[in-house]
């Protein structure tokens, strides 16, 4: 039986870059984002709470971005940053965690155009 | 006989009437509004296109040696559900996640409940796959079996008119006759079977058309048919007959 990957992540650079000017990144996290308000299918026990609390955004190993996520955002989160291009481009990665430990990461080279 | 002249001529009303209102038929995304439209064609904002590469992955690793060519296998997408009949019965419509989860079932040696999530994550791929295709039910040729799927048919076409539920509304009343109109917050689109499964943002995440149909039944306060009922499915093959045509506009975002 195949494996799916739980929580596939798509990160992706909108915008032509160029030094000086503004690219925006932005990404896309497959996750439940489980409040822990919500009852099981038996309608007693509660779904244990399980929303991605960190995600953090790297631009050539510098964070840009940390952000705390609440149960108020909805499943499947779109997270979206503006970023000035630097002279020589460079590594933009994400990593995140949720509540039960699971990790995810993503990365993509940011070559000026 | 009498019956079936008696729905045929509510099933014609219902066209011809939904044609008065409008000149041509649209698919549910004519409905949403611009931002969500935006959204649906920008996969950098779909939250599907997260299914479509899960959907790819396992295509890959499962499908691939068989099913050589994505396309050509899509092309069920536009054509189901379909009459299948079994040495043990005689037989019965299946839809596209039935046959997903029928052939997973076989080569993995394990039942496979249709709406698990490895099913629709197929299913997903396959109907994005299949987008712009244009809508062509496959009708058994065989006379008895023509039969049994035309009484199907007749069967669906009679729930679609039937009043039900507490606030005893059929589907027709809506779908045919409101089109356009609010219901809560939302635009009532016609009944026309062109993009599942959905994402939907009131689920926060993708079901199928039995998952859809069985929202309306509740909606309506109505007894809820289980997943996988001949008459979910009957209904989907009456929707799908009466989009023949139109244009597969692959996984849909709905509110």
């Amino acid at each position: 039986m195949a494996t799916l990957n739980q929580h596939p992540i798509r990160l992706n650079i909108i915008g032509t870059p160029t030094v000086g000017k503004e690219v925006e990144i932005r990404v896309l996290i497959a996750h439940p984002m489980e409040t822990g308000y919500r009852l099981g299918v038996d309608g007693n026990e509660r779904i244990p709470k399980n929303i991605i609390d960190s995600i953090l955004i790297k631009f050539n190993q510098e964070a840009i971005m940390i952000a705390k996520l609440g149960t108020g955002i909805a499943a499947n989160p779109l997270i979206s940053v503006f970023v000035e291009v630097p002279e020589k481009g460079g590594m933009v990665s994400v990593e995140w965690k949720d509540d039960q430990g699971a990790l995810g990461r993503a990365e993509k080279m940011l070559v000026v155009a | 006989m009498k019956l079936f002249a008696f729905i045929v001529t509510i099933f014609l009303f219902c066209v011809t009437n939904s044609s008065q209102a409008q000149s041509v038929r649209q698919s549910g995304n004519a409905f949403l509004s611009p931002d969500m439209l935006r959204q649906q064609h920008d996969p950098t904002l779909n939250p599907i296109s997260l299914w479509l590469d899960q959907g790819q992955e396992l295509w890959k690793s499962q499908c691939q040696q068989c099913h050589s060519s994505v396309s050509e296998t899509a092309k069920a997408v536009v054509q189901f559900p379909i009459w299948k009949s079994t040495l043990a019965s005689s037989g019965k419509l299946i839809n596209i996640e039935d046959q997903i989860a029928d052939c997973w079932s076989k080569k993995s040696g394990k039942v496979i409940s249709n709406d698990a999530t490895e099913i629709l994550t197929m299913s997903v791929f396959l109907s994005d796959a299949a987008k712009g295709m244009t809508i062509q039910v496959r009708e058994p040729q065989d006379v008895p079996m023509k039969n049994q799927w035309q009484e199907q048919m007749n069967l669906a076409g009679q729930i679609y008119v039937r009043r039900q539920g507490r606030l005893n509304l059929s589907c027709t009343q809506c779908h045919d006759q409101q089109i356009g109109k609010n219901l809560r917050s939302d635009v009532v689109s016609p009944a026309f079977l062109t993009g599942f499964p959905i994402y939907r943002f009131s689920w926060q995440t993708v079901g199928n058309l039995d998952r859809r149909l069985r929202a309306c039944y509740s909606g309506v306060q109505a007894s809820v048919p289980s997943t996988g009922s001949p008459e979910l499915r009957a209904l989907e093959l009456f929707l799908k007959k009466r989009s023949e045509g139109m244009l597969w506009d692959g996984p849909s975002l709905r509110r």
